[in-house]
Order: C-alpha cells, then structure tokens, then sequence
C-alpha cells in the first residue's frame, strides 16, 4: 500500500492536510474541512483506512481540524465507526484530537463524537 | 406560540452593519468573505470563532438549498441568497435570507421553533441522534440549524415572507455574545 498524502493550498483552504502512513499507522488530518461535496473527499480516506486494516496493523487516528462543518462531521463520524468496528473485532486504535484550548466549542464537540462513536477519543490542546 | 427555552436578547438601536453580500454562494466567495468575518470580529475573539462558524453553516444551506440557482455551467452552479453580519455594543447578529418553496419555508419555521424549545442538553441530544441516523454520502447531516443554536445559546429568529404562490423569503438570525 502507498501512503495516503493531500495537501492543501490557500485558494482551496476547505480541504484539511492528509497524511496516512503506511509504515506507521499514523493518520492525520489536520486544517479545516468545509468543501462541497463532502463525500468525495472523505472517500479515499475510507477505502484507505479499509484496505489498511485489513492487514490487521494497529491505527494512530491525530485529527487536528481547526474547523468542520456539520457535512464534514457526518464524514468523521463514518472514519470513527469504522475505526470502532475494527476494534471491536479486535483491532488495536488510538485516536488523539488535537484542539486550541481557546475554542470555546471544540470539546464539546468532540464529547459529542466520543458518545455517537463509542470510542475513547483523547483531547490534546496545541496551544 | 411554543415554549421557548432559548433567550432571546433585547435589542438595542445602535445596530450597525459590518459585513454584507447578495449573490451567488460560490465556495470560493464565501472563502473570501470568510476571511474579512474573523478580520472584523478578531477584537472579540471567542466570538469571532464561533461567527466564523455559524458563517459557513448558514451560508453553505443557501450554497445548496436556495430555490434560486446560478448556473455558469452544469459544474458550476450555486444557490443564491444574501447574508449580513450586524452588530451592536453587547451582541453580533449573523442574518441569511433565501429564495426556498413555500412548503419548505413551513418546515423551516417548524423546525426552528422545535430547536428553540429545546434546552442545550436535549438540544445536543437531538444533534447527536440525528447525525447518527443521517445517511450521510451525498446528503450530508441535515443538523446546521442545531449546530447554529448550540454555539449561539439564543433562539433562532425566523422570517417567513411569502412572495407568490410558489415561494417565499426565508430569513434567519443567529445572535451571539461579543463577550
């Protein structure tokens, strides 16, 4: 399997840094997540983390999304099922959100994801 | 009139606007824009992230729910509508107006005046089971409008303006807390 890698640039700031690593586990998404057609992006992402979990390797989740819209949560919500079905079938994850301290509605936000997803999401301040 | 377990402020009479647009809702306009929202709002900080919220979430519904469409070509085409950014000393009013069928306006105005008898806990609540039993891909999660409540802490304030046998003016205020 290839790394997964997208990157994003200032006339198209709606889509996050992707960076899925093969030899790692480590998979980030980081910036903000507002473009149309929210399904489209995610897409890849899913059939990356399915193909990759197939292969039984242990997953690192970082999100480190400054801003989603509500498209894009439905969107994380998926990555977050399928990472919580691979654990229960006994797959081993680790999922980090890293957030600023001074947004007053990230942790509940991420409160939010821990509830609907039923996985142990840890919160990370980068500020 | 239902119960209304959101506040709604008093307002004052020194509203000014800050920000306003009417026309297509291209993503890359609203990026524009967006960046002039946390400019104009930055000396209120924790308002100002939670307007650069509520800005792409009303604005997107407009994107892709408006009645009116501009079309440039079959890949390019966007609803069309109008938003405003007002603010007074104590408070920011973020308004969108849209073109939405009659019927629609209906559900509209039903649904918010639901959302506005909701407390915050059972508010999130409803965000959290409706998320789950959205059916996401091409549909996206249908709960911008309670997502709008959540960071406001103020009830929606809802227009419905009929202007002909097809449709009406949809207009919607969301009221924040500069501080």
């Amino acid at each position: 399997m290839e790394n997964l890698v997208m990157h994003t640039s200032p006339e198209t700031p709606y889509f996050p840094r992707v960076n899925f690593n093969y030899e790692t586990g480590v998979c980030e998404i980081a910036g903000e997540s507002f473009m149309e057609e929210t399904y489209k992006f995610y897409a890849p992402l899913m059939a990356w983390l399915e193909e990759y979990i197939a292969e039984k390797k242990k997953v690192i989740l970082n999100l480190k999304l400054t801003y989603f819209n509500t498209s894009s949560s439905r969107s994380i919500l998926d990555i977050l099922d399928l990472l919580r079905e691979y654990k229960e079938s006994g797959g081993e994850i680790e999922v980090y959100w890293f957030y600023d301290s001074n947004d007053p509605d990230m942790e509940d936000e991420v409160e939010d994801f821990r509830i609907e997803s039923g996985i142990d999401i840890q919160l990370k301040p980068f500020k | 009139m239902k119960k209304m377990a959101r506040p709604i402020p008093s307002l004052k009479k020194n509203i000014k606007t800050v920000l306003s647009y009417e026309g297509p809702f291209f993503i890359h306009i609203l990026t524009v824009f967006s960046k002039y929202v946390k400019i104009l709002t930055r000396d209120f900080p924790d308002a100002s992230k939670k307007i650069y919220k509520i800005f792409f979430e009303l604005s997107q519904n407009i994107t892709y729910y408006s009645a009116e469409i501009n079309e440039v070509n079959k890949d390019n085409r966007t609803g069309v509508g109008m938003f405003r950014l007002d603010e007074d000393n104590n408070f920011y009013f973020f308004t969108t107006e849209n073109k939405v069928l009659r019927e629609h306006g209906i559900i509209l105005k039903n649904r918010c005046e639901y959302i506005n008898s909701l407390d915050t806990k059972d508010l999130r609540e409803l965000k959290r089971e409706q998320r789950i039993l959205s059916q996401g891909e091409k549909l996206g999660a249908h709960i911008g409008l309670m997502q709008a409540a959540l960071i406001s802490n103020y009830a929606l304030i809802i227009k419905i303006k009929k202007i002909d046998k097809k449709y009406s003016m949809y207009r919607l205020t969301v009221t924040l807390d500069k501080i």
